[in-house]
C-alpha cells in the first residue's frame, strides 16, 4: 500500500461528518435516534476496519504523499505515517468506535450535529497524526478545537460553557507558541538552499536542523515554544487546570476521547517536534523535562487523592499518568522512548475505560460525589468488576496494560545517564541526577495506588446506602465497550511485545539522533551555555553554513 | 516423569485456566440464564440478593476446576522433587528456561522458570497446602453466596504464587510479587460489604505497595550498577535472563565492585523493603492482623503458609546480595528480632483467636528473617517449611472453631470446646506444641536450627549474644501465648451463647492430614535418619553454602534448653489460663500495666501511621488541591478576567464619535512631533 491510502483516514471521517450534517433532517423521534446511532456505529466501524487494514498490510507509508497547496509560500498538503503515527491513528479509530457505542446510552438529543462534530473531530485528530507539513499540522491542530468546543458546550454538564471556553482559549494560548516556533523553523529553512516551495515540509525542517543551520540558542527557544504548546495539551503542570474542568463537564464519550486521544496529541507533538527534530536542545533541557515529569506525577496524584468528585479524580489521575510520558522522554534512551510511547497507548485505553466506568455510575446515580456513593459492588457487580479491572490497570498492576509501559519508563529513566545535576543559571545547581528524580517519581506508584484504592473503597465497598436500592447493572452497549477495553487491557498486558515491537523502528530512529551526539557533548556544559548565550545575535542563522538563495 | 518436568511451566497456568474458566463461566451463566437449568443448578435461597444469583455458577464446577488445577500442580511438584532427590546432592543440575517477554534494543525482560531445590521445596509446600485448604474451603464457604467467586480468587492466587515460586529472575518475581498482593487484596476484601474488610484490604495493598516501591527501586539500582556486567554475562549464558537468580551471586560481586559497600548496602536494604512488607516485618507489619478480616481459609493459605513466607523466600533467592553487605545483614537481623519480639508480645493480649494467630505468624516470620540475617539460610527456609504446615493447620482449626461457633472469634466467648470438637482440638494441640518447639515435633527441629545458627552468630559481634537471648526469650513467649489460646479456646467451661455445631468431615480431614507433617516432617528432615537427606544438605546446592556439620541428636544442649524454656511458657499459660485457675491473669495485668497497655495498643503503630497518612499527608494533599484550584487555576482565571476587565474599560474609548478620534489623532501627532524635535536637538 502506498501512503496515498492514508488520505482516507482523514477523508473518511470528514465525509461521514458531512453526511451527518447534510443528509438528514433534524427530526428527533426515538426510532430515528436509534438509526442515527446505528449509522454512526457503521461509519466508525468502517474507519476502524480500514485502519486495522492499514496496520496489518505492510506499506511504504513513510514516503510522504504530497500535493502542492500554496507553492508560493512553500506549503503542501503532505501526509505520511511512521509506525508511531499509524499506531496513534489506530488508537483514535478504536476509541472513536468505543465512544460511538457508548453514545447510545449517553447522548439523547441533537444527534445529527453531535455525530457531525464527532467525526469532524476525528478527522482533525487523524490529520494531526498524519500531517507531514508544518502548516497542515497547525491547521489540523487548530481545527480540532472547533468540534471539541461544541461537543463540550452543547452536550456537557452544568458548567459546560465555562469549561469549553477555557479549553479552547487555553489551547489557543499554546498555539501562539506553536505558530511562533513553526514560523521560526521555516524562516531558518529558507536559508537552507532547499527549494522555496517546500519550506513547510517536515523533511525540509529536519534537514535544516540537521545541517546545523539553526544556532543552538534558537533551537532552545524553539524547543521551549514547542514544549509549551504541547505541554498545555499534554497537560503539564502548571498548565493543566483546563483538563479537570473540560473532562468533568464533557459527556462520557467525549471525556473518553479527550483523555484517550486529545492528550496524546500533546504527547505526539512532544515526541515528533521536541525530541525528534530538536535533539540538541532536548539533550540540554532534559533535566527540566524530568522535573516537570516528577511534578506532574506526584503533585497531581496528591490532588487526585483528596478529590470528592469521581470524574475529577480520574481527570487528575490522567494528568499524573501523562507525567510518565515526560519521564520516559527525559531518559533519552531506547527503554525510555519505548516506555513513553507504550504509556501513551496504554493510558489512552485505560483512561478512556475509566471515564466510561465513571459515566456508567453517573448515569445511574446522577451524582459524582464519592461521599454519596458506597456499596455499589453488590448492586452493580458487572460494572464493579470492570471498574476493578481498569483501576488495577491504572495503578500499574502487572500483566495488565499499563505495567509494561511504566516499567519501561522506570527502567529507562533509571539507567539513563542523561544528566547528573541540574543547573538553574545564577541561582545555582541542584545535585539531582536522573536517578534521584526517577526514584522520587516512583512515589507516584504509592500515591497512585492510594487514590485508586480509596476510590474503589468509597464507591463500591462497604454497606449500600438506603437511597441506592434499585441500581440497574450494565447494559448491552456498555458491556460491548467494556469488554473490548478489557480484552485489550489483558492482551497487551500479557503480551506487551506485540505493541512494543511495533514501534521499535521509530524508537531506534529517535535514539540514533541522540547517540550521534558526541559523548563529550557534556550536558551541564550545554546547560550553562544556555544561560550565558541568551543574546539575540546568537539566533541568526549560522554564518558558516551555506546561505542559499537569501 | 520427564514430561512432567519439561511441562513445569504449566504449573501456574493450570490455576490461571481455572480462574478464567470460573470467571468466564460466571459471565456466561449470568447472561444466558437458560443454561442454568441444563447444568442442574439448585439455587440456594440464602443468596445476598437477586444480583448475586444472576452471577451463579455451579459449585461443583468451580470446585472441580480449582482442585484439579492444584492437584496437577502437586503432581508436577512431586515429580520435580523426586527428580532432585535422585541426583547426588553435591552436583545438582538445575533447570532454567526463559522466553523473552519485553524487548527493547539490547535489553530483554524474560519470563521463565528455575527449578532448583529451593523452588521445588516451595512448589511442594504451596501446592500441598493449597490443595488441603481448597478442600477445607468447600466446607467453610459452602453457604456463602460468593462460593464460585471465592474459588476463582483462590485460583488467581495460586497462579500468582506459583509464578512467583518458579520465577527465574527478579523482574518476573516483581510481576508475580504484585499479583499475589492483588490476590490478597481481593480475598481480604472478599466480604467487601463489611467496612472493616474493605479498610483492611486497602491497608494491605497500600502497605505492600510501599514495600514494592522499595523493591522496585532496589531492582532499578541493582540493574543500574550492573547493567554492563549483565550484558556481557548474558552473551555467554544465553539460557539465562536479565536479573536471573542463578547469577545473583556473581552479579552481587559486580555490584560491590562498581557501587562500593555503602551503595551495595543501600541496594540490599531497598530490595529488603519488599520482603519486609510482604512478610509483615516491622515497621510494615500492621496490615497482617487486619488482613484477618478475610475468610479463614485465606488467612491460613495466604496470610500464614504461603504468601507471607514469600518475603523470606525472596531474601533466600537473592541471599548473595545481602551477603555482599555486612550492614544489610545486620539490618535484616534487627528487623527480624524486632518483629519476632513485637509480634510475640502483642499476641499475648489478643482476644480474637485469628488476630492472636496472625501476630504469632508475624513473630515466626521474624524468626525466619533473623535466621536469614545471622547466616542460617537453610534454617530459615526449614522453619518456613515446617511453619507452613502447622500454621496452616492452626488457622484451619481456628476456622473450624469459628464455623462451629457461628462466626464468633472472641476467645473469651469460647472455652470447653475440646469435647465438642475433638479433631479440631487435637490438631490445634499438635499445632501448638509444634509452634512452641516442644517434644520433637517439626517446629522443634526447625527452631532448633535457628537457635543453633544464633549461637554460632553470637561469637561474631559484640551485640550478637543479645540477639541469641532475645530470640530464646521470644521462643518462650511463643509457647506461652500459643498455649494461652489453646486453654482459652478448648479447656474450661464454654462461655459463649452460640450453639456449637459439630465438625464436618470435609473440614476435619484436611486438619488430620496436616497434622502428620506438623508432627513428623521435622524429625524426618533433621538429619537423624539415614535414608532422607537433612533439610540443610538438601538446600546446600542453592548457594553452595558451607553448612556447618553438627551432630544431630534428640538431646542436644540447645534443644534441651529450648524445650525447658518452652515448657516454662506452657506451665505459665496453664497456671494462668488453664482450667484450674491457679493464677489470676488480672494480677499480672496490674503488675505489668505499662507493658500490658503497650501490647494491647500494638505499640501504637496504627496510630502513628494513620496520623501520618490521614492527618499529615492528607492535609498536605488538601492544601495542594486548594493551591491548584485557587492558586494556579486562580491565576488562569485572573488572566482571563483581567483581559475582560481591560476590554470593558477600553471599550469606552470606542465612542463612535469621529471628532474624538480626530482629536486623539492630532494630540498624538502633536506629542510625537514635540518628542522628535527634542530628539533632533
Amino acid at each position: 500500500m502506498s501512503s496515498s491510502a492514508l488520505n482516507f483516514l482523514i477523508l473518511l471521517p470528514l465525509i461521514f461528518s458531512g453526511a451527518f450534517a447534510f443528509l438528514f433532517n433534524a427530526e428527533e423521534d426515538p426510532a430515528r435516534l436509534r438509526q442515527v446511532h446505528a449509522l454512526a456505529t457503521v461509519f466508525a466501524a468502517i474507519l476502524f476496519l480500514f485502519n486495522l487494514f492499514l496496520l496489518f498490510i505492510p506499506g511504504s507509508y513513510d514516503t510522504v504523499f504530497q500535493l502542492p497547496w500554496f507553492p508560493s509560500l512553500g506549503i503542501h498538503y503532505a501526509v505520511g505515517a511512521d509506525n508511531l503515527s499509524l499506531l496513534l491513528c489506530s488508537l483514535t479509530s478504536f476509541l472513536l468506535l468505543m465512544a460511538v457505542i457508548s453514545s447510545y446510552s449517553n447522548i439523547k438529543h441533537r444527534l445529527k450535529l453531535y455525530y457531525s462534530m464527532l467525526f469532524l473531530l476525528i478527522s482533525a485528530v487523524m490529520g494531526v497524526f498524519l500531517a507531514r507539513d508544518m502548516f497542515l499540522f497547525l491547521l489540523f491542530w487548530e481545527l480540532e478545537l472547533i468540534p471539541m468546543y461544541f461537543l463540550i458546550a452543547i452536550w456537557g454538564g452544568p458548567r459546560r460553557s465555562y469549561a469549553a471556553i477555557k479549553f479552547v482559549l487555553y489551547t489557543l494560548f499554546g498555539s501562539i507558541f506553536l505558530i511562533a516556533a513553526i514560523l521560526a523553523l521555516v524562516w531558518y529553512s529558507s536559508f537552507s538552499g532547499l527549494s522555496p516551495d517546500s519550506l513547510f515540509l517536515f523533511d525540509s525542517v529536519a534537514h535544516t536542523i540537521n545541517t546545523g543551520l539553526v544556532p543552538f540558542g534558537a533551537q532552545v527557544l524553539i524547543f521551549i515554544a514547542f514544549f509549551l504548546a504541547f505541554g498545555i495539551k499534554l497537560p503539564m503542570v502548571p498548565f493543566h487546570t483546563w483538563l479537570p474542568d473540560a473532562n468533568v463537564e464533557a459527556p462520557t464519550p467525549i471525556s473518553m476521547l479527550l483523555a484517550g486521544i486529545l492528550l496524546k496529541m500533546g504527547a505526539y507533538g512532544l515526541i515528533r517536534f521536541c525530541f525528534e527534530f530538536l535533539p540538541q536542545p532536548a539533550h540540554a533541557l532534559v533535566p527540566y523535562v524530568a522535573i516537570a515529569a516528577f511534578v506532574n506525577i506526584v503533585y497531581t496524584a496528591g490532588i487526585a487523592l483528596v478529590q470528592e468528585d469521581l470524574k475529577k479524580l480520574i481527570a487528575y489521575s490522567s494528568v499524573s499518568h501523562m507525567g510518565f510520558v515526560l519521564l520516559g522522554l527525559a531518559a533519552l534512551n531506547a527503554l525510555g522512548f519505548s516506555g513513553a510511547i507504550f504509556v501513551i497507548v496504554s493510558h489512552g485505553i485505560v483512561s478512556a475505560a475509566l471515564f466510561m466506568c465513571v459515566g456508567m455510575v453517573y448515569r445511574r446515580t446522577h451524582t459524582r460525589l464519592l461521599s454519596e456513593y458506597g456499596g455499589f459492588a453488590t448492586q452493580m457487580p458487572t460494572i464493579f468488576y470492570f471498574t476493578l479491572l481498569m483501576s488495577m490497570a491504572s495503578l500499574g498492576l502487572p500483566l495488565l496494560i499499563s505495567f509494561a509501559g511504566e516499567s519501561l519508563v522506570f527502567y529507562g529513566a533509571y539507567i539513563s545517564e542523561a544528566f547528573d545535576s541540574i543547573s538553574f543559571g545564577v541561582i545555582g545547581q541542584l545535585p539531582w541526577s536522573m536517578q534521584t528524580i526517577t526514584a522520587l517519581s516512583a512515589l507516584g506508584i504509592i500515591i497512585g495506588a492510594a487514590y485508586i484504592l480509596l476510590m474503589l473503597k468509597r464507591a463500591f465497598f462497604g454497606p449500600l446506602p438506603q437511597h441506592w436500592q434499585a441500581l440497574p447493572d450494565i447494559e448491552k452497549s456498555e458491556l460491548v465497550v467494556m469488554t473490548s477495553f478489557a480484552a485489550l487491557v489483558l492482551l497487551f498486558g500479557f503480551c506487551p511485545q506485540i505493541l512494543n515491537g511495533y514501534y521499535q523502528p521509530d524508537v531506534k530512529r529517535l535514539v540514533d539522533a541522540y547517540s550521534k551526539m558526541s559523548v563529550s557533548d557534556d550536558v551541564s556544559q550545554n546547560t550553562q551555555m544556555l544561560f550565558k548565550n541568551a543574546r539575540l545575535v546568537y539566533l541568526l542563522p549560522n554564518a558558516n553554513q551555506p546561505l542559499g538563495n537569501r | 516423569m520427564n514430561w512432567l518436568l519439561s511441562f513445569i511451566w504449566l504449573v501456574p497456568i493450570y490455576p490461571l485456566i481455572s480462574f478464567l474458566g470460573i470467571v468466564l463461566g460466571r459471565a456466561v451463566f449470568s447472561y444466558f440464564p437458560s443454561l442454568r437449568s441444563s447444568a442442574s443448578v439448585t439455587t440456594e435461597m440464602n443468596e445476598v440478593s437477586e444480583k448475586a444469583v444472576s452471577c451463579y455458577f455451579p459449585k461443583s464446577w468451580s470446585l472441580f476446576f480449582t482442585l484439579s488445577a492444584t492437584l496437577l500442580g502437586l503432581f508436577h511438584a512431586l515429580a520435580s522433587l523426586f527428580w532432585l532427590l535422585a541426583q547426588s546432592p553435591t552436583e545438582i543440575t538445575v533447570i532454567e528456561k526463559n522466553i523473552p517477554w519485553l524487548q527493547v534494543a539490547d535489553i530483554t525482560f524474560s519470563f521463565g522458570y528455575l527449578l532448583d531445590p529451593m523452588s521445588v521445596m516451595m512448589l511442594f509446600v504451596v501446592t500441598f497446602v493449597s490443595l488441603l485448604i481448597q478442600i477445607y474451603t468447600h466446607g467453610y464457604m459452602h453457604d456463602d453466596a460468593g462460593y464460585a467467586k471465592f474459588y476463582s480468587f483462590l485460583s488467581l492466587f495460586n497462579f500468582s504464587m506459583l509464578g512467583l515460586v518458579l520465577s527465574s529472575n527478579l523482574f518476573q518475581t516483581y510481576i508475580f510479587w504484585e499479583l499475589v498482593g492483588v490476590s490478597s487484596y481481593l480475598l481480604i476484601g472478599f466480604w467487601f460489604f463489611k467496612p472493616s474488610a474493605a479498610a483492611a484490604a486497602l491497608k494491605a495493598f497500600l502497605m505492600n505497595r510501599i514495600g514494592d516501591f522499595g523493591l522496585l527501586l532496589g531492582l532499578l539500582s541493582f540493574l543500574f550498577f550492573t547493567l554492563s556486567w549483565w550484558q556481557s554475562y548474558l552473551l555467554d549464558h544465553s539460557n539465562q535472563a536479565l536479573l536471573s537468580f542463578q547469577a545473583i551471586s556473581q552479579s552481587s560481586v559486580a555490584l560491590l565492585e562498581s557501587a562500593g559497600p555503602e551503595l551495595t548496602a543501600l541496594v540490599a536494604i531497598l530490595v529488603l523493603m519488599g520482603p519486609v512488607a510482604k512478610s509483615a516485618q516491622v515497621p510494615l507489619h500492621t496490615w497482617l492482623p487486619d488482613a484477618m478480616e478475610g475468610p479463614t481459609p485465606i488467612s491460613a493459605l495466604i496470610h500464614a503458609a504461603t504468601m507471607v513466607a514469600a518475603g523470606i523466600y525472596l531474601v533466600g533467592r537473592v541471599y548473595p546480595l545481602f551477603q555482599a553487605s555486612e550492614v544489610a545483614l545486620i539490618v535484616v537481623t534487627c528487623i527480624g528480632v524486632l518483629t519476632a519480639l513485637i509480634g510475640a508480645f502483642i499476641a499475648i493480649t489478643q482476644t480474637d483467636i485469628k488476630k492472636a494467630l496472625a501476630y504469632s505468624t508475624m513473630s515466626q516470620l521474624g524468626f525466619m528473617m533473623t535466621a536469614m540475617g545471622v547466616g542460617a539460610f537453610s534454617a530459615a527456609l526449614f522453619h518456613l517449611f515446617t511453619h507452613a504446615f502447622f500454621k496452616a493447620m492452626l488457622f484451619l482449626c481456628s476456622g473450624s472453631v469459628i464455623h462451629a461457633c457461628d462466626g464468633e472469634q472472641d476467645m473469651r466467648k469460647m472455652g470447653g470446646l475440646f469435647t465438642k470438637l475433638p479433631v479440631t482440638a487435637w490438631t490445634y494441640l499438635i499445632g501448638t506444641v509444634a509452634i512452641s518447639g516442644l517434644f520433637w515435633t517439626s517446629g522443634f527441629w526447625s527452631k532448633d536450627e535457628i537457635l543453633l545458627g544464633l549461637e554460632t552468630y553470637a561469637s561474631r559481634y559484640d551485640f550478637a549474644p543479645v540477639v541469641f537471648y532475645l530470640m530464646t526469650f521470644a521462643a518462650g513467649l511463643t509457647a506461652f501465648y500459643m498455649f494461652r489460646t489453646f486453654f482459652m479456646t478448648f479447656m474450661g467451661q464454654y462461655r459463649g451463647d452460640a450453639h456449637v455445631h459439630s465438625e464436618t468431615p470435609v473440614m476435619s480431614w484436611p486438619l488430620a492430614i496436616l497434622a502428620v507433617p506438623s508432627l513428623f516432617v521435622g524429625v524426618a528432615l533433621s538429619g537423624l535418619s539415614e535414608e532422607l537427606p537433612s533439610f540443610a544438605s538438601y538446600l546446600t546446592p542453592v548457594w553452595m553454602e558451607q553448612h556447618h556439620q553438627h551432630t544431630v541428636s534428640l538431646f542436644s544442649d540447645i534443644g534441651n534448653r529450648s524445650q525447658i524454656i518452652g515448657l516454662t511458657g506452657l506451665l505459665l499459660a496453664a497456671l494462668i489460663y488453664g482450667p484450674w485457675n491457679l493464677l489470676s491473669a488480672e494480677l499480672f495485668r496490674k503488675l505489668l500495666a505499662p507493658f500490658h497497655k503497650l501490647s494491647l495498643k500494638k505499640f501504637y503503630f496504627d496510630e502513628l501511621y494513620s496520623f501520618i497518612a490521614a492527618k499529615v499527608y492528607w492535609s498536605v494533599a488538601t492544601a495542594t488541591a486548594l493551591f491548584d484550584r485557587k492558586g494556579i487555576d486562580g491565576l488562569v482565571s485572573f488572566t482571563g478576567q483581567s483581559v475582560m476587565f481591560t476590554g470593558s474599560v477600553a471599550r469606552y474609548l470606542q465612542t463612535g464619535q469621529i471628532q474624538l478620534y480626530i482629536a486623539v489623532l492630532f494630540f498624538a501627532l502633536f506629542v510625537s512631533t514635540l518628542f522628535f524635535l527634542y530628539k533632533l536637538q
